[in-house]
Protein backbone atom coordinates (compact mmCIF):
# COMPACT_ATOMS: atom_id res chain seq x y z
CA UNK A 1 0.00 0.00 0.00
CA UNK A 2 1.08 3.43 -0.49
CA UNK A 3 1.82 5.19 2.75
CA UNK A 4 1.98 8.86 0.90
CA UNK A 5 -1.20 11.35 0.01
CA UNK A 6 -0.99 14.20 -1.02
CA UNK A 7 -1.46 17.72 0.92
CA UNK A 8 -2.96 20.59 0.16
CA UNK A 9 -1.93 23.05 3.82
CA UNK A 10 -4.34 25.82 2.02
CA UNK A 11 -7.07 24.21 1.29
CA UNK A 12 -6.40 22.21 5.12
CA UNK A 13 -6.47 25.35 6.85
CA UNK A 14 -9.66 26.33 4.33
CA UNK A 15 -11.53 23.23 5.82
CA UNK A 16 -10.47 23.41 9.21
CA UNK A 17 -12.10 27.03 9.65
CA UNK A 18 -14.88 26.08 7.98
CA UNK A 19 -15.12 22.67 10.40
CA UNK A 20 -15.48 25.04 13.24
CA UNK A 21 -17.38 27.56 11.70
CA UNK A 22 -20.20 25.37 10.95
CA UNK A 23 -19.37 23.67 14.82
CA UNK A 24 -20.31 26.72 16.54
CA UNK A 25 -23.67 27.07 15.40
CA UNK A 26 -24.35 30.22 14.71
CA UNK A 27 -26.91 31.71 13.34
CA UNK A 28 -26.95 31.49 9.20
CA UNK A 29 -26.91 35.62 8.94
CA UNK A 30 -23.53 35.19 11.38
CA UNK A 31 -22.24 32.40 9.33
CA UNK A 32 -22.84 34.40 6.16
CA UNK A 33 -21.35 37.64 7.55
CA UNK A 34 -17.96 35.77 8.57
CA UNK A 35 -18.01 33.76 5.25
CA UNK A 36 -17.94 37.03 3.58
CA UNK A 37 -15.03 38.73 6.11
CA UNK A 38 -12.85 36.94 7.53
CA UNK A 39 -9.03 36.06 6.31
CA UNK A 40 -9.49 32.35 6.41
CA UNK A 41 -12.28 32.21 3.72
CA UNK A 42 -10.51 34.85 1.17
CA UNK A 43 -9.22 31.64 -1.18
CA UNK A 44 -12.53 31.08 -2.02
CA UNK A 45 -14.15 33.85 -1.55
CA UNK A 46 -16.93 33.33 -4.15
CA UNK A 47 -17.54 30.24 -3.39
CA UNK A 48 -18.66 30.92 0.09
CA UNK A 49 -20.75 33.88 -0.41
CA UNK A 50 -22.54 32.05 -2.55
CA UNK A 51 -23.82 30.11 0.09
CA UNK A 52 -27.71 29.74 0.38
CA UNK A 53 -28.52 30.85 4.10
CA UNK A 54 -31.65 28.36 4.53
CA UNK A 55 -29.05 25.47 2.95
CA UNK A 56 -26.46 26.95 6.00
CA UNK A 57 -29.36 26.41 8.39
CA UNK A 58 -29.60 22.75 7.05
CA UNK A 59 -25.94 21.78 7.27
CA UNK A 60 -25.75 23.65 10.38
CA UNK A 61 -28.25 20.81 12.11
CA UNK A 62 -26.76 17.78 10.49
CA UNK A 63 -23.33 18.95 11.89
CA UNK A 64 -24.94 19.53 15.73
CA UNK A 65 -25.70 15.74 15.08
CA UNK A 66 -22.26 14.76 13.45
CA UNK A 67 -19.24 16.41 14.70
CA UNK A 68 -17.47 15.59 16.93
CA UNK A 69 -13.87 16.63 17.89
CA UNK A 70 -10.19 14.90 19.03
CA UNK A 71 -10.47 14.37 22.56
CA UNK A 72 -9.11 17.42 24.02
CA UNK A 73 -9.03 19.30 21.01
CA UNK B 1 -25.70 -3.30 -29.82
CA UNK B 2 -28.16 -4.49 -26.97
CA UNK B 3 -26.63 -3.48 -23.40
CA UNK B 4 -26.78 -6.70 -20.92
CA UNK B 5 -29.78 -5.72 -18.48
CA UNK B 6 -28.17 -4.71 -15.10
CA UNK B 7 -28.77 -6.10 -11.68
CA UNK B 8 -31.12 -5.35 -8.94
CA UNK B 9 -29.98 -5.07 -5.15
CA UNK B 10 -30.18 -3.64 -2.04
CA UNK B 11 -28.11 -1.75 0.04
CA UNK B 12 -27.65 -3.80 3.42
CA UNK B 13 -28.97 -1.94 6.53
CA UNK B 14 -27.45 -3.07 9.59
CA UNK B 15 -30.52 -3.92 12.07
CA UNK B 16 -32.64 -6.78 12.56
CA UNK B 17 -35.56 -5.15 10.89
CA UNK B 18 -34.24 -5.30 7.07
CA UNK B 19 -34.11 -9.47 7.74
CA UNK B 20 -37.75 -9.33 8.06
CA UNK B 21 -38.49 -6.29 5.22
CA UNK B 22 -35.82 -7.89 2.71
CA UNK B 23 -36.22 -11.83 3.37
CA UNK B 24 -39.37 -12.02 1.24
CA UNK B 25 -37.67 -10.36 -1.67
CA UNK B 26 -34.28 -12.33 -0.68
CA UNK B 27 -36.43 -15.92 -0.79
CA UNK B 28 -38.23 -14.63 -4.55
CA UNK B 29 -34.71 -14.69 -6.14
CA UNK B 30 -35.29 -11.02 -6.97
CA UNK B 31 -31.87 -9.43 -5.03
CA UNK B 32 -29.31 -10.02 -7.85
CA UNK B 33 -26.52 -8.16 -5.68
CA UNK B 34 -25.76 -6.69 -2.12
CA UNK B 35 -24.31 -3.29 -1.52
CA UNK B 36 -22.79 -3.01 2.31
CA UNK B 37 -21.57 -0.01 4.03
CA UNK B 38 -17.79 -1.90 3.78
CA UNK B 39 -16.49 0.02 6.82
CA UNK B 40 -19.42 -0.72 9.35
CA UNK B 41 -17.12 -2.30 11.77
CA UNK B 42 -14.96 0.41 11.88
CA UNK B 43 -15.49 3.45 10.32
CA UNK B 44 -17.06 5.52 13.09
CA UNK B 45 -15.25 7.91 14.94
CA UNK B 46 -15.02 6.14 17.98
CA UNK B 47 -12.38 3.93 16.86
CA UNK B 48 -14.30 0.78 18.24
CA UNK B 49 -14.35 -2.21 15.79
CA UNK B 50 -17.79 -3.57 16.26
CA UNK B 51 -18.31 -7.17 14.96
CA UNK B 52 -20.94 -7.85 12.39
CA UNK B 53 -23.84 -10.43 13.38
CA UNK B 54 -23.87 -13.67 11.89
CA UNK B 55 -26.86 -13.56 9.69
CA UNK B 56 -24.74 -9.98 8.47
CA UNK B 57 -21.42 -11.86 7.41
CA UNK B 58 -23.16 -15.15 5.63
CA UNK B 59 -25.12 -13.02 3.68
CA UNK B 60 -22.02 -10.65 2.64
CA UNK B 61 -20.12 -14.37 2.08
CA UNK B 62 -23.02 -15.29 -0.33
CA UNK B 63 -23.17 -12.59 -2.58
CA UNK B 64 -19.24 -12.37 -2.43
CA UNK B 65 -19.29 -15.68 -3.73
CA UNK B 66 -21.17 -14.97 -6.33
CA UNK B 67 -19.42 -12.03 -7.78
CA UNK B 68 -22.18 -9.88 -6.38
CA UNK B 69 -21.07 -7.88 -3.39
CA UNK B 70 -20.50 -4.54 -3.37
CA UNK B 71 -18.53 -1.73 -0.96
CA UNK B 72 -19.62 1.48 -0.07
CA UNK B 73 -17.64 3.88 2.17
CA UNK B 74 -19.01 5.68 5.01
CA UNK B 75 -16.33 7.60 6.95
CA UNK B 76 -13.26 8.11 5.08
CA UNK B 77 -13.55 11.30 3.90
CA UNK B 78 -12.66 11.42 0.68
CA UNK B 79 -11.46 15.00 0.06
CA UNK B 80 -9.90 16.12 2.71
CA UNK B 81 -7.04 18.17 2.25
CA UNK B 82 -4.56 16.73 5.33
CA UNK B 83 -5.10 12.93 6.08
CA UNK B 84 -4.68 12.06 9.72
CA UNK B 85 -4.37 8.90 11.22
CA UNK B 86 -7.73 7.80 11.49
CA UNK B 87 -7.54 7.90 7.97
CA UNK B 88 -4.57 6.27 7.53
CA UNK B 89 -6.03 3.31 9.64
CA UNK B 90 -9.04 3.45 7.72
CA UNK B 91 -7.28 2.43 4.34
CA UNK B 92 -5.50 0.38 6.19
CA UNK B 93 -8.88 -1.39 7.37
CA UNK B 94 -10.53 -1.15 4.25
CA UNK B 95 -7.13 -3.33 2.74
CA UNK B 96 -7.57 -6.17 5.20
CA UNK B 97 -11.40 -6.40 4.46
CA UNK B 98 -10.79 -6.70 1.00
CA UNK B 99 -8.43 -9.42 0.84
CA UNK B 100 -11.47 -11.11 3.33
CA UNK B 101 -13.47 -10.92 0.76
CA UNK B 102 -13.83 -10.09 -2.95
CA UNK B 103 -16.11 -7.14 -4.05
CA UNK B 104 -17.01 -5.76 -7.62
CA UNK B 105 -15.60 -2.29 -6.90
CA UNK B 106 -15.52 0.06 -3.39
CA UNK B 107 -16.66 3.45 -3.45
CA UNK B 108 -16.70 6.40 -1.53
CA UNK B 109 -18.89 9.77 -1.16
CA UNK B 110 -17.47 12.71 -2.79
CA UNK B 111 -17.00 15.89 -0.74
CA UNK B 112 -15.30 15.72 2.76
CA UNK B 113 -16.13 14.95 6.29
CA UNK B 114 -13.75 15.39 8.96
CA UNK B 115 -11.06 17.88 8.67
CA UNK B 116 -8.47 19.40 11.85
CA UNK B 117 -9.28 18.28 15.35
CA UNK B 118 -12.81 16.30 13.78
CA UNK B 119 -12.93 12.70 13.91
CA UNK B 120 -16.46 12.77 12.42
CA UNK B 121 -18.75 14.68 10.47
CA UNK B 122 -21.39 15.14 8.29
CA UNK B 123 -20.30 15.24 4.56
CA UNK B 124 -19.23 18.81 3.22
CA UNK B 125 -18.69 20.28 -0.61
CA UNK B 126 -15.83 21.82 -1.74
CA UNK B 127 -14.76 24.23 -4.44
CA UNK B 128 -13.69 22.93 -7.98
CA UNK B 129 -10.46 23.92 -8.51
CA UNK B 130 -7.36 22.27 -10.33
CA UNK B 131 -5.97 21.53 -6.50
CA UNK B 132 -8.88 19.70 -5.42
CA UNK B 133 -8.94 17.50 -8.80
CA UNK B 134 -5.42 16.82 -7.96
CA UNK B 135 -6.18 16.09 -4.22
CA UNK B 136 -8.84 13.98 -5.72
CA UNK B 137 -6.92 11.94 -7.90
CA UNK B 138 -4.99 11.32 -5.56
CA UNK B 139 -7.21 10.06 -3.15
CA UNK B 140 -8.60 7.63 -5.45
CA UNK B 141 -5.14 6.25 -5.85
CA UNK B 142 -5.23 5.81 -1.96
CA UNK B 143 -8.52 3.99 -2.57
CA UNK B 144 -7.11 1.13 -5.71
CA UNK B 145 -3.70 0.67 -3.46
CA UNK B 146 -5.72 -0.14 -0.45
CA UNK B 147 -9.30 -2.15 -1.97
CA UNK B 148 -7.18 -4.24 -5.05
CA UNK B 149 -10.29 -3.54 -6.93
CA UNK B 150 -11.76 -0.89 -9.51
CA UNK B 151 -12.58 2.07 -6.79
CA UNK B 152 -15.13 5.13 -7.82
CA UNK B 153 -17.87 7.71 -6.38
CA UNK B 154 -20.86 8.62 -5.78
CA UNK B 155 -22.28 12.38 -6.58
CA UNK B 156 -23.17 14.18 -3.45
CA UNK B 157 -26.47 15.39 -2.31
CA UNK B 158 -25.31 18.23 0.17
CA UNK B 159 -24.85 21.45 -1.15
CA UNK B 160 -24.64 25.26 0.11
CA UNK B 161 -24.80 26.80 -3.33
CA UNK B 162 -25.15 26.50 -6.98
CA UNK B 163 -22.13 25.85 -7.95
CA UNK B 164 -21.64 22.54 -5.31
CA UNK B 165 -24.77 21.14 -8.32
CA UNK B 166 -23.77 22.48 -11.57
CA UNK B 167 -19.99 21.93 -11.39
CA UNK B 168 -20.15 18.54 -9.68
CA UNK B 169 -21.03 16.70 -12.63
CA UNK B 170 -17.74 17.68 -14.31
CA UNK B 171 -15.59 18.12 -11.06
CA UNK B 172 -16.26 13.76 -10.78
CA UNK B 173 -15.43 13.48 -14.51
CA UNK B 174 -12.41 15.03 -14.18
CA UNK B 175 -11.13 12.77 -10.88
CA UNK B 176 -12.42 9.62 -11.89
CA UNK B 177 -11.57 9.87 -15.81
CA UNK B 178 -8.05 9.34 -15.70
CA UNK B 179 -8.11 5.83 -13.72
CA UNK B 180 -11.37 4.99 -15.30
CA UNK B 181 -13.09 5.45 -11.77
CA UNK B 182 -16.46 4.00 -11.13
CA UNK B 183 -19.11 6.51 -10.80
CA UNK B 184 -21.92 5.64 -8.69
CA UNK B 185 -25.15 7.99 -10.29
CA UNK B 186 -27.20 8.93 -6.88
CA UNK B 187 -30.46 9.92 -8.75
CA UNK B 188 -31.89 11.30 -5.76
CA UNK B 189 -28.98 13.28 -4.78
CA UNK B 190 -29.48 14.99 -8.11
CA UNK B 191 -33.16 15.38 -7.41
CA UNK B 192 -32.43 16.81 -4.15
CA UNK B 193 -30.03 19.22 -4.91
CA UNK B 194 -31.92 20.53 -7.88
CA UNK B 195 -35.33 21.06 -5.29
CA UNK B 196 -33.18 22.73 -2.98
CA UNK B 197 -31.37 25.30 -5.49
CA UNK B 198 -34.56 25.58 -7.66
CA UNK B 199 -32.71 24.29 -10.86
CA UNK B 200 -34.13 21.36 -13.24
CA UNK B 201 -32.80 18.01 -11.97
CA UNK B 202 -32.92 16.60 -15.66
CA UNK B 203 -30.30 19.52 -16.47
CA UNK B 204 -28.38 18.76 -13.51
CA UNK B 205 -28.62 14.77 -14.67
CA UNK B 206 -27.79 15.14 -18.33
CA UNK B 207 -24.20 16.92 -17.59
CA UNK B 208 -23.09 13.57 -15.92
CA UNK B 209 -20.24 11.74 -17.44
CA UNK B 210 -22.45 8.55 -18.26
CA UNK B 211 -19.86 6.43 -19.50
CA UNK B 212 -18.38 6.23 -16.36
CA UNK B 213 -21.18 5.12 -14.13
CA UNK B 214 -21.36 1.62 -13.11
CA UNK B 215 -23.92 1.54 -10.75
CA UNK B 216 -26.94 3.87 -9.67
CA UNK B 217 -29.06 4.43 -6.59
CA UNK B 218 -32.08 5.10 -5.84
CA UNK B 219 -33.26 6.29 -2.12
CA UNK B 220 -35.63 8.39 -0.48
CA UNK B 221 -35.30 11.24 2.51
CA UNK B 222 -36.49 13.75 4.28
CA UNK B 223 -37.08 17.37 4.90
CA UNK B 224 -35.86 20.15 7.11
CA UNK B 225 -37.79 23.02 7.83
CA UNK B 226 -35.36 26.56 8.14
CA UNK B 227 -36.60 28.49 11.24
CA UNK B 228 -33.97 31.47 11.01
CA UNK B 229 -34.13 32.34 7.47
CA UNK B 230 -36.28 34.56 5.72
CA UNK B 231 -36.97 31.64 2.84
CA UNK B 232 -38.16 29.28 4.93
CA UNK B 233 -39.10 26.80 1.96
CA UNK B 234 -37.85 23.20 3.17
CA UNK B 235 -34.45 21.70 2.56
CA UNK B 236 -34.49 18.02 1.14
CA UNK B 237 -31.91 15.68 2.73
CA UNK B 238 -30.22 12.78 1.78
CA UNK B 239 -31.55 11.10 4.80
CA UNK B 240 -32.65 7.61 3.27
CA UNK B 241 -35.19 7.56 6.07
CA UNK B 242 -38.51 8.96 4.13
CA UNK B 243 -40.27 7.27 1.32
CA UNK B 244 -38.76 7.55 -2.38
CA UNK B 245 -40.43 10.16 -4.38
CA UNK B 246 -41.53 7.95 -6.90
CA UNK B 247 -43.10 10.73 -9.15
CA UNK B 248 -39.88 13.20 -9.26
CA UNK B 249 -36.84 9.85 -9.00
CA UNK B 250 -38.13 7.48 -11.54
CA UNK B 251 -38.14 9.52 -14.21
CA UNK B 252 -34.68 10.49 -13.54
CA UNK B 253 -33.43 6.34 -13.16
CA UNK B 254 -35.00 6.13 -16.73
CA UNK B 255 -33.42 8.49 -18.19
CA UNK B 256 -30.39 7.23 -16.51
CA UNK B 257 -30.89 4.10 -17.76
CA UNK B 258 -31.49 4.98 -21.31
CA UNK B 259 -28.05 6.38 -21.11
CA UNK B 260 -25.38 4.10 -19.27
CA UNK B 261 -23.80 1.65 -21.36
CA UNK B 262 -21.59 0.36 -19.05
CA UNK B 263 -24.61 0.45 -16.18
CA UNK B 264 -23.87 -2.87 -14.07
CA UNK B 265 -25.78 -2.47 -10.33
CA UNK B 266 -29.08 -0.62 -9.39
CA UNK B 267 -29.53 -0.44 -5.90
CA UNK B 268 -32.48 0.57 -3.44
CA UNK B 269 -30.75 2.14 -0.67
CA UNK B 270 -32.97 2.79 2.69
CA UNK B 271 -32.24 3.34 6.28
CA UNK B 272 -33.90 2.50 9.73
CA UNK B 273 -37.79 3.23 10.48
CA UNK B 274 -38.75 -0.30 9.17
CA UNK B 275 -39.52 -1.08 12.42
CA UNK B 276 -43.43 -1.54 11.43
CA UNK B 277 -44.75 -4.19 9.30
CA UNK B 278 -46.74 -1.08 7.07
CA UNK B 279 -43.29 0.14 6.61
CA UNK B 280 -41.54 -3.14 5.76
CA UNK B 281 -44.03 -3.72 3.05
CA UNK B 282 -43.47 0.53 1.73
CA UNK B 283 -39.55 -1.06 1.32
CA UNK B 284 -40.77 -3.93 -0.83
CA UNK B 285 -42.76 -2.06 -2.98
CA UNK B 286 -40.22 0.35 -3.82
CA UNK B 287 -37.73 -1.83 -4.03
CA UNK B 288 -39.67 -3.53 -6.60
CA UNK B 289 -40.96 -0.24 -8.37
CA UNK B 290 -36.97 0.07 -8.53
CA UNK B 291 -36.84 -3.31 -10.25
CA UNK B 292 -39.68 -2.82 -12.31
CA UNK B 293 -38.21 0.22 -13.74
CA UNK B 294 -35.24 -1.03 -14.37
CA UNK B 295 -37.13 -4.00 -16.40
CA UNK B 296 -39.13 -2.07 -18.56
CA UNK B 297 -36.20 0.11 -19.68
CA UNK B 298 -35.16 -2.95 -20.90
CA UNK B 299 -37.69 -4.56 -22.10
CA UNK B 300 -38.25 -0.89 -24.08
CA UNK B 301 -34.58 -1.59 -25.36
CA UNK B 302 -35.20 -4.70 -26.96
CA UNK B 303 -38.96 -4.38 -28.70
CA UNK B 304 -36.49 -1.06 -30.12
CA UNK B 305 -33.53 -3.70 -30.60
CA UNK B 306 -35.71 -6.51 -32.49
CA UNK B 307 -37.65 -3.58 -34.55
CA UNK B 308 -34.61 -2.21 -35.69
CA UNK B 309 -33.26 -5.76 -37.01
CA UNK B 310 -36.66 -6.74 -38.57
CA UNK B 311 -36.39 -3.36 -40.46
CA UNK B 312 -32.70 -3.57 -41.15
CA UNK B 313 -33.71 -7.42 -42.79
Amino acid sequence: MTNTSLTDEGLAAFQDALSELFYAQLAPSEVARRLATDPAFAAHRAWVTSFHKRLVEAQNATVHRWAERRAGR
Amino acid sequence: MRRTPPRVGLNLIDEKAFRAAALPLFEAGLVDALEVDIDNEWGNSRGRVRARPAWQTELLDLFADEDALYGHGVWFSFLTARLDDRQHRWLELLAEECQRRRYRHVTEHFGWMTSGPFIQNTLFPLPYTPGAVELGRDRLCLLADAARCPVGLENLATTLGPADATEQAAFLGEILTPSSGVLILDVHNVWTQAVNLGLPAEELLLGYPFHLVREIHVSGGSWFQPEHTADRRPVRMDSHDGAMPRAAVLPLLAMALARCEHLEVVFYERRGVLGTEAYRETYREEFLAVRAAVEQAFASQATNGATNEENAA
